[in-house]
């Protein structure tokens, strides 16, 4: 989905795949000549005794890290990066494999590496022995992103291992960024930046405690710092870019002494995309045909631009192909209107395109598709986004009550955010990801950042009904129907569509086989698995062997039939991240059994009620007649959850999940 | 023999399928073949409904005497994920030996109209390493969408230089195919350099098999070939996967027992010739093993010392640099092996051969096809088949099959893989084929001791101590060989966590005997289980069996297409202690659940007694391809499996505490 992905921490990623591969192209390979010269970077850092404070389970320590920025006056880029670890146990052997991005614009002018084996000599390879890789990701068509790739020989426990590599750049928007936190404990960071002379620096620190660089020339700035901690890997936890620390740098030569504003502003940045864009979303007299074709039946505007609309999101098939600044400029609306297919940038192009022709304007809105919290407000900057959605304005008298995707802009006014990439999502709708995420509204006056809204849990709603009938044997039989709109509805209608039509009842086989033992699927039903704007609906029968168990002379039945809410939890080590849900939603159970003629309650599963800052959640069963009747509602109100609450969220699952486990005892009315 | 060695061919092809997957679809020029209205109007594939796509026509052609190949591909869409799935194209090839060229491309719509594809097609790196480069040929079809008719055809001049040593028609592919037909023409005879060639068609009916012509290509039309299925539990894809292989050979138009008969005798001279040096293995062997030590001892003691060799087929891969540095070098004889002091697996295998030998045994080779990665089929005549080799020795009555050179098997036990597999056995007469008996369950097992107390609120408390036996653990000290002993505990507990309730807490105090293969692997621990357990007023209930179990939850599904394929046959044994709360009393305990007999078979008890409920549970599946006709019958079983592990048993509190 994503069209310009930046991958900060790709450099120091660990990629098991890419390791065996690598190993297995190593016989093609020519051997690096004997002998090494050791720099005395990597020979210092490698006297560095591992500290006791790092944990016996690191698989490895950064020993020193180092990024060196040099900015010529013509905005030209240098950087030199330097990695030293040493390898703590065998799971760190991957931190012996060398990655590194590049394409025409960003191109790598040395590479080498040394390590310094435990006992005997140190090795040393270079560019000779690396292997190059295509770059990109499995889902774009082609990229010219490329990867070089270098395995250091005896990267073993024990050792220490370093690389170096230098390599240019001529960034579109002046800026730098040091990630400086990494998965495993960092001793020794250290970042320069020299700026040309007279140049000014804008720093911003995220997730990190700011520091105060030094200042050994008057434009080189030095900033260092030690015992930097490994970011934990935990359960629903932000991702690692939203929570590792990281200082972000915008640089710029002041147009007068005292100018407020540098070149890297939101509104400048917008300008920028705006600019290289303006020429994409022209109209041609082939599009203007297709829109009077899919308008033709439509009475009102919003009708209208839901029919574009729709017609973008799933007519226009999803391919990437990038190359240079195709990264951040689209297709002109009429290629991709021909070719029938694009990339984000492209749809959104092509939506603008027909837009215009009924009179509807729209803006770029430069979107993160993946996750929240990497944008940083106080750090204007395109290389937090990947993805591009657009701002329909609506005009004054279309009806927004179902528009939950609308934001009101003070300039602008009503703006309707969609995403035409996501062809499952429901018009009004936003994706999980960009909810209570920020986007870059590329307006005629510069650009905006526009924080787009967390949709309230009733419109991620999932109802269940089950109507059960249970035999004196104990087998339950019957149906169930679910109605799922927003994002359980998207969920389960990319799991029916992304697989092979015959496999759909397989996805509600394994579906009934987590909660029964031993049924039968005997049918089902799913409605409007293709009408993306009605709530999707699933029908479907079973009969479960033995579903109510015998004890003794009682008959013990669980009335939570299906259905789980579940969380995992790390409960041997203390929390140290919010938790992080997609979606709020609300979502309810109604279960009712009839039961075989002749029993009478023993016990029921008591009641279950939490509310909380976060999760609500009620329960209850109870018996009318012959009926054994369970519902209950769960509802998520936000999407974090602060580390504070993570014991009380903890909490609210055991007892959602013993709810859940619940069992109703029976036993025959006249014995 | 013409240009570069045929060999280098044969890896880099390999990985252009391993890396790349089945190679996407291609001819030239822009005439195309008529189009059925019927075709056009298909709303699914009537042979095969409910599929994404389907192919209609394929045309494959590889010349070698003419250096080109060329492909052809109709592909009618159904759903829009056809649509995003096949509208691109991607198409692998090596960039020094050969070009895709003359691209050609179009999409029919559903209504007639014809968009030609007239963009761009990109060469995208895919590895370039020292001389060898793999590029990707990648383009879109313009307008693809439910309904439509997509056609590619492209062609591939070669290297006059080169040719293919192995070629296949990869026949059967993850779409139905409505018709397709191939051509090969292979090199002349007298230009391979190394004579006849070959072909031989896998897991296709009996009329699809290539015909030869008279100017000696070869030809096969096949239609309504049906799309790989892949399920979980099925036999490794390449093993079943539908194909004709052409190969070329020294060998002539001979007989298979012929030939690996003349095969085994090159084996045995290439044994032979590294086990004789007598002199060597008598010192080893008078240190080794005692005159008064039994057959079976002194075999012991033999596989022993030969598995103290530093093997180097087991250790993490070393660069180029460390191999130089290291000076490895390779083993010509025993000798070698021995003063070294390390040898690949073949090295090991074959020393422990010299040492039995030496030692009075009747001992050889047998090279098998690992169930894992191949099939053997003796009509191919490919040693290549025979990818691994293991020994074979008379004891007495009874044939042993050892394998010494995987370091984490024991004395007896060899890999799954080499179980109930095809292959060769060594012999001064020359090869014969055999086939390595199947192992039984009871070589496989996991025993779990739970002993476990429960509170009054439901937790339980206690121990968990799972013994993985013979094949079970021998597997677990081959994934984690490399691994230390955090990353062994890590991974174990992962396995251990995921048979239990999810909100267990398992912690892991012991790991014992990793280092000694021949004893059982056991892992001991503390587990805390809070809120499994249902609670009442006055009453607890809880499950039968605290474990989940994956086999039994991957049959859920009521159709199947493939045998069901299991690595090994295994048995778990379960024997659970549960403390009863004070104050509480058994009210109920579900009767016993038996399945004695029959390939799967399964059994679970409980009885109370003294304040305690014992719980005892096995289960056995003694066998590892199920024929699909057998598939309900199996899902069955298993749901009955599932049935009796959820079984509850009914807790109550004693009158006398009810009291309280």
């Amino acid at each position: 989905m994503t069209c310009f992905w930046r991958e900060p921490l790709q450099r120091k990623g660990i990629n098991a795949a890419l390791v065996a591969f690598i190993l297995a192209f190593l016989a093609f390979l020519p051997a690096a000549a004997a002998g090494s010269n050791v720099p005395e970077w990597l020979s210092q850092a490698a006297r560095e005794p591992t500290p006791a404070w790092v944990s016996k389970d690191a698989v490895a320590v950064a020993l020193y890290s180092e990024q060196q920025t040099t900015v010529s006056e013509n905005g030209e880029v240098e950087t030199l990066y330097r990695e030293a670890y040493r390898i703590l146990r065998p799971e760190g052997r991957s931190y012996g494999t060398v990655q590194v991005s590049f394409s025409n614009e960003t191109p790598i002018k040395s590479l080498k590496a040394w390590s310094i084996p435990a006992s005997g000599k140190p090795y040393e390879v270079g560019e000779k022995q690396a292997i190059e890789l295509g770059g990109g990701e499995d889902w774009e068509l082609y990229d010219d992103a490329r990867m070089r790739a270098l395995q250091i020989p005896a990267a073993d426990p024990g050792s220490v291992v370093g690389y170096e590599y230098v390599q240019k750049e001529r960034p579109y928007i002046a800026q730098d960024e040091w990630w400086f936190q990494e998965m495993v404990p960092v001793l020794h960071a250290r970042y320069v930046l020299r700026l040309p002379s007279g140049w000014k620096l804008n720093p911003v620190w995220a997730n990190y405690s700011s520091v105060q660089p030094q200042q050994p020339e008057p434009n080189e700035y030095v900033w260092d710092l030690m015992n930097v901690p490994a970011v934990p890997k935990e359960y629903d936890m932000p991702p690692l870019q939203a929570v590792a620390g990281r200082l972000a740098v915008s640089y710029y030569l002041p147009q007068t002494p005292d100018d407020p504003e540098h070149p890297s502003s939101w509104r400048n940045i917008g300008l920028w995309e705006a600019r290289i864009t303006q020429t994409s979303p022209n109209p041609s007299p082939e599009i203007q045909q297709k829109v009077a074709e899919l308008t033709a039946n439509a009475h009102t505007t919003l009708d209208k631009i839901e029919a574009l609309a729709s017609y973008v999101q799933r007519n226009i098939r999803y391919v990437a192909v990038e190359t240079g600044i195709g990264g951040f400029q689209p297709h002109p609306a009429s290629e991709v209107f021909t070719n029938q297919f694009g990339d984000c940038k492209d749809k959104a192009t092509l939506l603008d395109a027909m837009l215009r022709v009924i009179g509807i304007q729209s803006y770029y809105a430069v979107a993160q598709a993946v996750d929240r919290k990497i944008v940083l407000p106080q750090f204007p900057s395109l290389d937090s986004f990947n993805h591009m959605i657009l701002a329909i304005r609506l005009p004054n008298d279309v009806p927004t009550e179902n528009l939950y995707a609308t934001v009101d802009d003070p300039k602008l006014g009503k703006l309707l955010f969609f995403d035409p990439t996501d062809p499952y999502l429901t018009f009004g709708y936003l994706p999980w990801m960009e909810q209570d995420n920020y986007v870059l509204l590329v307006a005629p006056g510069g650009g905006e950042l526009v924080k787009l809204p967390l949709l309230p849990p009733a419109t991620n709603r999932l109802m269940r009904v089950g109507q059960y009938q249970l035999d004196a044997s104990g087998n339950l039989s019957g149906q169930t129907q679910e109605t799922r709109w927003g994002q359980p509805g998207e969920d389960l209608r990319g799991e029916f569509l992304g697989a092979d039509p015959r496999d759909r009842a397989n996805i509600i086989e394994r579906f009934l086989g987590t909660f029964l033992d031993n049924f039968e699927l005997t049918g089902a039903t799913i409605g409007n698995l293709q009408l993306y704007d009605e709530p999707l609906t699933e029908t479907y029968g079973f009969t479960a062997l033995n579903y109510a168990k015998q004890a003794g002379d009682m008959l013990l039945v669980r009335p939570c039939v299906l259905g789980e809410k579940e969380m995992e939890f790390d409960t041997e080590k203390p929390r140290k991240y919010p938790v992080e849900f997609e979606t709020t939603t609300l979502q309810t159970d109604q279960f009712d059994i009839t039961l075989p003629p002749g029993y009478a309650p023993e016990q029921l599963p008591p009641p279950v009620q939490i509310s909380d800052p976060f999760v609500d959640y009620k329960s209850q069963t109870k018996v009318t007649g012959n009926v054994l009747d369970y519902t209950r509602s769960y509802e998520v109100k936000k999407v974090f959850v602060p580390v504070s609450d993570f014991n009380e969220l903890k909490k609210d699952f055991d007892a959602i999940t013993a709810d859940e486990q619940g069992v109703a005892l029976f036993r025959p009315a006249n014995p | 023999m013409r240009g570069i060695r045929s060999w280098i061919w044969v890896p880099l092809v390999a990985i252009l399928f391993f890396a790349l997957g089945e190679p996407q679809p291609a001819g030239a020029k822009d005439k195309w073949l008529p189009i059925n209205p019927g075709d056009l109007a298909l709303k699914d594939n009537p042979a095969s409904p409910g599929s994404d796509a389907m192919i209609l026509y394929r045309q494959e052609t590889l010349n070698e005497a003419q250096h080109y190949g060329s492909e052809y591909y109709r592909i009618k869409i159904f759903t829009q994920k056809g649509a995003d799935k096949w509208g691109n194209v991607e198409i692998p090839y090596l960039p020094d030996f050969q070009s895709i060229v003359q691209v050609r491309g179009r999409t029919i719509e559903p209504n007639g109209t014809i968009v030609d594809f007239d963009g761009k097609a990109y060469d995208k790196v895919v590895v370039k390493a020292g001389g060898v480069k793999i590029y990707e040929k990648s383009f879109s079809l313009p307008d693809v969408q439910p309904g439509c008719i997509i056609e590619y055809k492209y062609n591939e001049p070669s290297d006059p230089g080169r040719y293919l040593r192995q070629m296949e028609w990869d026949v059967q592919r993850s779409l139905f195919t409505r018709e397709a037909k191939f051509t090969f023409v292979p090199l002349p005879v007298d230009e391979t350099g190394e004579g006849y060639y070959g072909w031989r068609s896998l897991f296709l009916s009996n009329p699809e098999r290539p015909k030869k012509r008279s100017n000696g290509s070869f030809v096969l039309t096949v239609h309504n070939v049906p799309a790989l299925i892949t399920e979980p539990y099925m036999i490794p894809k390449n093993m079943i996967r539908g194909r004709v292989e052409f190969y070329y050979s020294t060998h002539g138009n001979e007989t298979a027992a012929k030939f690996w008969k003349q095969q085994g005798q090159q084996w045995d001279k290439s044994l032979e010739s590294f086990i004789h040096k007598k002199k060597a293995l008598e010192a080893v062997l008078a240190t080794t093993v005692n005159s008064t030590d039994s057959p079976d001892v002194k075999l012991q003691k033999i596989y022993a010392r030969v598995q103290q060799i530093r093997n180097l087929s087991f250790t993490p891969s070393m660069t180029p640099e460390e191999e130089k540095r290291e000076k490895i070098v390779d083993n010509h004889n025993v000798q070698d092996v021995l003063k070294h002091g390390y040898g690949t697996w073949e090295d090991i295998n074959d020393l422990f051969v010299g040492l039995a030998r030496a030692a009075g045994f009747d001992a050889t080779l047998v090279y098998v096809a690992p169930r894992d990665r191949t099939i053997f089929v003796p009509g191919y005549q490919d040693p290549s088949e025979l990818q691994v080799n293991i020994v074979e020795v008379k004891a007495g009555s009874q044939d042993l099959y050892l394998d010494p050179s995987s370091p984490q098997y024991p004395f007896g036990l060899l890999p799954w893989y080499e179980n109930a597999a095809a292959g060769v056995r060594v012999t001064k007469q020359g090869g014969e084929t055999i086939n390595v008996p199947p192992e039984n369950s009871t070589d496989a097992q996991i025993l779990r001791q739970m002993n476990v107390s429960l509170s009054a609120d439901g937790a339980l408390s206690g121990t968990l101590v799972v013994s993985f036996q013979g094949q079970e653990a021998a597997v677990w000290r081959s994934s984690d060989s490399n691994d230390d002993q955090t990353q062994r505990r890590k991974d174990l507990h992962g396995e251990i966590n995921g048979w239990l309730p999810a909100n267990a807490i398992y912690k892991i105090t012991k790991l014992d005997n990793w280092n000694d293969n021949s004893k059982p692997l056991v892992v001991e621990g503390t587990l805390k289980i809070p809120a499994l357990v249902n609670r009442l007023y006055g009453r607890l209930i809880l499950p039968l069996s605290l474990y989940q179990s994956s086999l039994t939850n991957a049959f859920t599904s009521a159709q199947r297409v493939n045998d069901i394929y299991l690595d090994y046959p295994f048995q778990y044994e379960d024997d659970t202690v549960i403390q009863l709360p004070s104050g509480f009393q058994v009210e109920s305990l579900p009767k016993v659940q038996d399945i004695p007999l029959g390939a799967i078979r399964y059994h679970i008890t409980a009885n109370a007694q003294a304040g305690t409920v014992h719980i005892t549970r096995k289960l056995v599946v003694n066998g590892i391809e199920f024929p699909v006709k057998y598939y309900d019958a199996v899902r069955s079983v298993l749901g009955t499996v599932k049935a009796g592990d959820s079984d509850d048993m009914l807790l109550e509190r004693t009158s006398a505490a009810q009291g309280n």
